[in-house]
């Protein structure tokens, strides 16, 4: 990130995607080990678990994708940054891709409420359990809600530096 | 007339009769109507699993299906994997028909979720693939050790059990792996030729236990149906019939033709008498259907009991 | 169309799009250009990340983190420096050879690079090797992470293609060990004439059963992880998937306890940061399964065999093409985009022209493999140097030679001799 930001709101909400990332993976883990443990020993496993951990899994990936845009770590061909010397060219492309970024988890979001007030009003639910599928669902929504959230912050921040070096500031 | 495109999903490989099937479908309404309405096949799950298939054709993103029945959107649906349901092949050309009771039940449960039923693939008996023998297999009070891998919905797993097998959920990707080193050393469900497409190589014993029928659905978005014209829609109706008609006479060859492929491949095949089905058939059905009340609904629980009246 | 959406893809990879969102831009085009419903997209891309095969993937990454952290790794280069650190290059070969055993622990090519690389970058910058070959060359090791079973690239694989996910973990580990001796070989060939190598010091026999029951000794716990997953995996006790998620826990109190690399800390760290790839890599997943989805609507595997065709008719040549076409995605894309978008396209073709399914396993995976090392988009070579601090330029030169050298002789061995990948799965798997 360009500057520290701060504040309770900013702070706890990654501090909460750290917390989910930690627990959840820990919970993943551990909970897979044990229902192997439990198959060897008592010749069984825990039926339909599969189906719970399938929903801890969804909110890790997209919590977790969302934390990824925070760090701007998505995987990316390094060419701008490693063949365009060009200071003007090179700021004005990782603006503008940035930008478009942000403007497709916007299209994301969209998607991603579509999906989930289909499962919503439908009522569809797990196998197993019966377990609204809106649950594990409703992880794709927020994690774009989240990366549109992030990508604009760094859209702004990108622009901002391009505005700079045009301007002759840097 | 507009030209009109229909894409149709599938879900077994290239060479089962399903898909086989699916290609006489659309060349047969290309050539009745001139080439008008162009059905493409994409079979082999190519456009995803049944689950999300059936949840595009309720949306109309795929117009139309030939798969098994998801239970996301009503559990009622899982009535398509009874156990027991029918014994023989009279039976399944009665109940299945249109008019007949099962058609009728489901053809319901579709149309409320804007899915319109055209008719079903008859696919064969199932039974059990196992890697190691099933001590006394016609008496189901015998408690078994083989560890049967059941897919994750009550149906599977109550059943097995009712007929003494210990089982484990495991997804149905990961089950020819569990197959193969032993984590699990059996799995339900399959009739005599998925048996032989898909795990010829690690299966050694076969049981064949008729307790499943292996079907698949011709399903039609309800407002892609509604548009069609009155011509079109007998054409499909009529269409879906002949080749239900077919599956059901290729489904009785195949049981017996890759029977014999499995025993000729060197697998142990266990076939049972009437009267030991109909021992097994009454031990599920007395243990494992009350505990699926639930899932069905008891008005279809009662019209199933009907049957055994 | 297909075609204007194969160049968007370029294009918005080439400006530094995220790899999923120029994905996404590729399959919202196909969408607006072809009136499709965008509804299914996302329900398509939803339903096929969540298959629990899948989760092997994060899992593995976990326990790679959780290795790298907890020092488990150093006890192994200590074992493995016994053999082959006293000749001339030969610490160049430790890393090569370390990174080889890494793989049979972890499966992923990034965990095996942080690891081995944090500890043998500053001994190999101690003894005088160049910086930019070094970064170069443990890049290329690292890709043996998913060469050496148990494998990401390969669970991706068998699951894309549905094809035995044990019998493409043995696709690859011939290759593997073929590309382990080359690149040690390689190395120590390369370095014949640098005098400003230190090589360490010869031991007597009595001195070396000392150092070798020790280091065994502190090795053993790592040592028993191969043991624990392969074994596990092959002995029929755990799925994949379990094993991955046994090898993450059994790495925790080994990390705390027997290494004492784990604190509170970095272990939450570690955890956060592998939980951050893996969101990484299932959002890539999430879009490039829509835009595959498109492919298939739109018959592109149909259309470029047809091309493919009218080029040539023998399996050779089409083989060839394969590759070049993998070799052009992976300079463009990482590894497990690459995967995803290339099994369900190719490998029709290739079975089509009558190559065996687990075969192409391991084509897919040593040219893809590859790819992490191939610029512009080389994942591996760029952490290579933010660890070892080699500019870009520097280490370009000696990655191109150990492509030429190294890379390129296993990929065509790999393609043309199908024995070597198909001749573990037929011995242990009965694979026909
Ligand atoms: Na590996
Ligand atoms: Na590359």
């Amino acid at each position: 990130m360009e500057k520290k930001r701060g504040g309770i709101i900013w702070n706890g909400l990654l501090a909460l995607q750290r917390n989910i990332m930690f627990y959840f993976s820990l919970i993943i883990a551990v909970s897979i080990t044990i229902g192997a443990m439990l198959r060897y020993v008592f010749k069984t496993n825990l039926y339909g678990m599969e189906e719970i951990i399938s929903i801890f899994a969804f909110w890790l990936y997209f919590v977790g994708g969302a934390y990824g845009a925070f760090e701007d770590s998505h995987i990316k061909a390094d060419v701008v940054s490693s063949f365009v010397t060009n200071q003007k060219l090179q700021s004005t492309l990782i603006a503008f891709s940035t930008g478009v970024t942000a403007f497709f988890c916007f299209v994301g979001i969209y998607l991603a409420w579509g999906m989930l007030s289909f499962s919503f009003l439908r009522g569809t639910q797990t196998p197993v359990w019966r377990i609204p599928l809106w649950v594990p669902q409703g992880s794709v929504f927020l994690g774009f809600v989240l990366m549109a959230f992030y990508f604009s912050i760094h859209f702004k921040d990108h622009f901002k530096k391009a505005k700079e070096i045009y301007m002759g500031r840097i | 007339a507009k030209k009109m495109r229909i894409r149709m999903a599938g879900q077994s490989s290239v060479d089962h009769q399903a898909t086989i099937h699916q290609k006489e479908f659309a060349e047969t309404i290309g050539q009745a109507t001139d080439g008008r309405i162009e059905i493409r096949v994409y079979p082999a799950n190519q456009l995803g699993d049944y689950t999300q298939v059936y949840e595009e054709v309720v949306k109309g993103s795929i117009e139309m299906a030939l798969i098994s029945v998801p239970s996301q959107f009503d559990q009622r649906l899982e009535l398509t994997y009874f156990p027991y349901l029918l014994e023989n092949y009279e039976q399944v050309k009665e109940a299945y028909a249109p008019g007949g009771f099962l058609y009728d039940i489901l053809e319901g449960l579709h149309d409320n979720l804007g899915v319109k039923l055209l008719g079903f693939n008859i696919e064969g008996f199932g039974g059990f693939g196992t890697t190691k023998p099933a001590e006394d297999p016609a008496n189901p009070d015998v408690k078994k050790t083989v560890l049967i891998r059941v897919p994750p919905m009550d149906v599977f797993k109550l059943s097995t059990e009712a007929m003494g097998f210990p089982t484990v959920s495991i997804p149905y990707a990961e089950t020819y792996t569990a197959l193969q080193t032993g984590v699990c050393e059996g799995w339900t469900g399959g009739p005599p030729v998925l048996t032989w497409l898909n795990y010829r190589d690690v299966i050694k014993y076969y049981y064949q236990y008729n307790c499943y029928l292996e079907t698949e659905s011709w399903l039609i978005n309800k407002d892609f149906w509604n548009k069609l014209s009155a011509e079109d829609q007998k054409l499909f109706l009529d269409t879906a019939q002949v080749l239900q008609l077919k599956s059901v006479a290729v489904s009785e060859k195949e049981d017996k033709e890759y029977l014999t492929k499995l025993k000729d491949f060197g697998m142990e095949v266990t076939t049972f008498s009437s009267e030991e089905l109909a021992t097994v058939a009454a031990k599920v059905r007395e243990v494992a259907w009350p505990k699926l009340e639930k899932r069905v609904s008891p008005e279809i629980m009662s019209k199933l009991r009907e049957q055994y009246q | 169309m297909l075609l204007t959406a194969i160049l968007l893809l370029v294009i918005t990879l080439i400006i530094g799009l995220p790899v999923p969102f120029a994905f996404f831009t590729s399959a919202l085009w196909i969408i607006a250009a072809g009136f499709y419903n965008p509804d299914f997209l996302f329900t398509h891309g939803y339903n096929s990340i969540g298959s629990i095969v899948l989760l092997a993937i994060p899992l593995f990454i976990m326990a790679g983190g959780l290795m790298e952290r907890g020092n488990i790794a150093e006890s192994l280069i200590n074992l493995i420096d016994l053999f082959v650190g006293r000749i001339k290059g030969g610490l160049g070969a430790v890393a090569v050879v370390a990174c080889a055993v890494f793989g049979s622990i972890t499966g992923s090519s990034s965990a095996t690079l942080t690891c081995i690389g944090s500890i043998m970058f500053p001994r190999l910058k101690e003894t005088g090797y160049p910086l930019g070959y070094t970064a170069a060359l443990l890049a290329s090791a690292s890709v043996l992470g998913i060469l050496i079973p148990p494998s990401t690239l390969m669970i991706l694989f068998s699951w894309v293609g549905g094809q035995s996910v044990l019998a493409c973990f043995l696709a690859t580990l011939i290759p593997g060990i073929i590309l382990t001796t080359m690149m040690a070989l390689y190395n120590i060939w390369v370095l014949r004439n640098n005098d400003n190598l230190v090589v360490s010091e010869k031991l007597n026999a009595e001195q070396f059963k000392k150092a070798f029951a020790q280091r065994t000794y502190h090795a053993f716990p790592a040592l028993l992880m191969p043991i624990f997953i392969l074994g596990g995996i092959y002995g029929g006790f755990v799925t994949p998937t379990e094993a991955a998620a046994v090898s993450a826990v059994y790495a925790i109190p080994i990390g705390f306890w027997v290494y004492k690399g784990l604190t509170m800390k970095n272990f939450k760290e570690v955890i956060v940061e592998s939980a951050t790839t893996t969101g990484v890599i299932m959002i890539m997943l999430f879009s490039v399964m829509m835009l595959s989805r498109l492919y298939i609507m739109e018959d592109l595997p149909t259309k470029i065999l047809n091309l493919l065709q009218s080029v040539t008719s023998s399996k050779f040549g089409i083989l060839l093409m394969l590759n070049i076409f993998m070799i052009i995605m992976g300079m463009l894309m990482d590894d497990c985009s690459a995967t995803m978008l290339c099994t369900p396209i190719l490998l029709p073709i290739a079975i089509k022209v009558g190559v065996h399914p687990i075969h192409f396993a391991a084509i897919l995976g040593v040219n893809i493999g590859m790819g992490n090392i191939t610029p512009p988009t080389a994942p591996l070579l760029y952490l290579a140097g933010r660890l070892n601090g080699a500019r870009v330029d520097q280490s370009l030169k000696p990655t191109l030679q150990l492509l030429l050298f190294c890379w390129l002789p296993a990929l065509l061995l790999t393609t043309y001799v199908p024995f070597l990948s198909l001749a573990l799965p037929r011995l242990l798997l009965g694979i026909k």
